[in-house]
């Protein structure tokens, strides 16, 4: 059976010349994203946005020459777990002095607002049209960025575009967990129970509950691990001391020490309720990932590629991924036969999949660089400007 | 005209690359507004609820707030949120009896120190003169119901309405 | 543990029991019994059609972990209230 270095040197690499033909209406696209940025005077954001231009543009021109996905996209995806953190942590202490978010501050709804407690907020918006989260619906000065509508309004839009694949392309916390498990060679535990993959709806189930009945966003004063990154409500009492110590165990064993020892993505495998909820968006996405099973042999290589268990004996029988498939490409890329393939809803499985894979990309990648390459640029300049 | 499920396939793909080409242009813009005109509002047990009665001091502002209930099961107490702005017209010590429901009877006699350094932590002793509300004693902000908090340029005291 | 899961007593059922033996006859107490069954029942109304999910096995495991874990909440809050603490300090 071949292995995974010797399958990716067997792929043909597209010519240098349509691998930049192709790569040019990002380049366009990039260029326009971040011209604002090129024409601001702070000198380190203008550095930083052409370093993240340059950035994102190189790595989808290595998507097209190598005609593989994952590792490319991983680089992206990690480099935005680590500089969002770089920047929000940094923009948080310049306004308000510390990470822990001020009962004052959530009074003025001035607390940042994050994708994840979407899902939470919907029913008591419903049913009270009460948002409950301490915020404001609109810019509302200090961190209260763009305000709930900014980001609701991103979320939807980039939904839309590529469904769950938010998870690998626009979640600014998966990185961390990404980076953590491309560290080991080899995983130290492979065998995990295929049932924990239930958890993330179970936590939805159990936070959507809790937020409906105590009207706050539980999992946010819970058990959000990537409070250790970002913020946390200032401990005013025993709770809020319970509450903080919680976060730093789930950021230690899930984001950290699982992921180094399974190569897993743990978190989003199996604890996100954000991610259960954005696998209902791949019922709808127009893009997918199949397995054609007139090639499958099975060597189940894709499986055990899947950084989050999508993939399981009976969905590979049935030629298609698990709910909870993110779009990574991890499998595609190693999958021998070419049998797991990029796919459009209603085409035919494996027939012209490289065209499916670049109007997947197209639309991904633009989403990665209007959103997540802000963020990386934004991380990136906090960074440079002690030197520029 | 039947369009196959193939063409129908690569025409949602292509609409929704698309899609992707108008969201920072378009689409973010559009969804951003829907979802602000939903008339949807903060909680008011952060918020404070609307401001609905001023009572005008000598250079300053109380501010008196509809009373806010909790909802659902949340553990906190109803109350009513008071804000004296601006902080700088302030005395030193503010002592003084507050109307609440506008009956032309006090009903609350509130009394804490403004300190000159505005990070500095306040304290609040609340009277109850109108047994409807709790009388507070060295109350600092431990709990969205029944705490004093300096935010922005105003000093707000939210007193616990008996259920 | 078993005897005392066997004689656990469903609270609703306790209270309509001491009222049903307070009424002043034994039809009073049966009729009074009756409304309080027919009373409980139409809460389950909702889940009637609801069997099939004990088929699928994906709703069997999401709602045991789900009980999990809001069982540690209520644990929380119970053990709030035993400490006299309240359960939310702010």
């Amino acid at each position: 059976m071949a292995t995974k270095a010797e399958f990716l040197s067997r792929r043909e690499p597209r010519s240098v010349g349509w691998s930049l033909f192709l790569t040019l209406p990002i380049a366009l696209w990039s260029f326009l994203m971040f011209a604002a940025s090129l024409r601001q005077p702070n000198r380190s954001l203008q550095v930083a946005a052409i370093v993240t231009s340059v950035f994102m543009i190189v790595l989808f021109f290595m998507m097209m020459r190598t005609k593989s996905t994952y590792r490319w996209r991983r680089w992206f995806f990690v480099a935005l777990g680590l500089l969002f953190p770089v920047g929000f942590i940094h923009n948080v202490i310049a306004m308000r002095g510390t990470m822990g978010i001020p009962i004052e501050e959530m009074i003025a709804g001035r607390t940042p607002f994050c994708f994840i407690p979407i899902p939470l907020l919907i029913l008591p918006a419903a049913l009270y049209k009460t948002v409950v989260f301490p915020g404001s619906i609109l810019p509302h000065g200090g961190m209260s960025g763009g305000g709930m509508a900014a980001m609701v309004g991103i979320w939807l839009a980039v939904t839309i575009v590529v469904g769950k694949g938010w998870c690998s392309y626009a979640c600014f916390f998966g990185g961390i967990e990404e980076g953590m498990a491309a560290v080991p060679a080899k995983a130290k535990v492979r065998k995990i129970d295929p049932r924990w993959r239930y958890g993330p709806w179970a936590v939805l189930l159990a936070m959507v509950l809790l937020s409906l009945a105590l009207f706050e966003p539980a999992y946010c004063m819970w058990l959000c691990p990537f409070k250790a990154v970002s913020e946390y409500v200032a401990a005013r009492n025993t709770v809020g001391m319970v509450q903080n110590g919680i976060f730093i165990v789930l950021f230690a064993t899930l984001v950290i020490a699982l992921p180094l020892l399974t190569k897993k993505r743990t978190q989003c495998s199996f604890f996100c309720p954000f991610g259960a909820f954005q696998s209902l968006f791949n019922k709808t996405s127009v893009f997918d990932v199949k397995i054609d099973k007139t090639r499958c042999t099975p060597c189940v290589l894709c499986q055990k590629s899947c950084p989050t268990m999508s993939l399981s004996d009976e969905s590979i029988a049935k030629g298609e991924t698990l709910m909870s498939c993110m779009k990574c490409g991890a499998c595609v890329d190693v999958c021998p036969k070419d049998a797991a393939v990029w796919h459009i809803r209603g085409t035919e499985v494996a027939v012209k999949p490289e065209r499916a894979r670049l109007m997947f990309l197209y639309a991904a990648w633009a989403m990665a660089i209007m959103f997540g390459g802000s963020i990386i640029a934004d991380g990136l300049a906090t960074m440079l400007h002690v030197f520029v | 005209m039947k369009l196959s499920r193939p063409k129908l396939g690569y025409t949602a793909a292509g609409l929704t690359v698309f899609a992707a080409a108008l969201v920072p242009f378009v689409l973010y813009g559009a969804l951003t507004k829907g979802f602000s005109h939903l008339g949807l509002h903060v909680d008011e047990m952060y918020s404070g609820g609307p401001t609905v009665r001023a009572i005008q001091a000598t250079g300053y502002t109380i501010d008196v707030h509809r009373q806010v209930a909790p909802h659902m099961w949340q553990h906190e107490k109803p109350f009513v949120q008071l804000d004296w702005r601006p902080v700088g017209a302030l005395p030193s010590h503010v002592s003084e009896s507050v109307d609440v429901d506008g009956d032309g009877k006090p009903d609350l006699r509130v009394n804490f120190d403004v300190p000159k350094n505005p990070k500095a932590r306040l304290h609040v002793n609340v009277e109850a003169l109108n047994p409807r509300y709790e009388p507070m004693h060295n109350v600092t902000k431990e709990k969205f119901s029944a705490l004093i908090v300096r935010v922005d340029d105003a000093i707000l005291v939210r007193v616990p309405v008996k259920e | 543990m078993g005897f005392l899961t066997g004689v656990s007593l469903c609270p609703p059922f306790v209270l309509a029991s001491v009222r049903a033996a307070e009424a002043a006859s034994i039809t009073a107490a049966l009729l009074f019994f009756t409304a309080f069954f027919i009373g409980t029942t139409i809460w389950f109304v909702p889940f009637a059609g609801l069997g099939w999910v004990k088929r699928n096995q994906a709703v069997i495991t999401v709602a045991r972990m789900a009980m999990v874990l809001i069982a540690f909440y209520y644990s929380y809050a119970g053990l709030m209230i035993l400490i006299g603490r309240n359960a939310y300090g702010y």
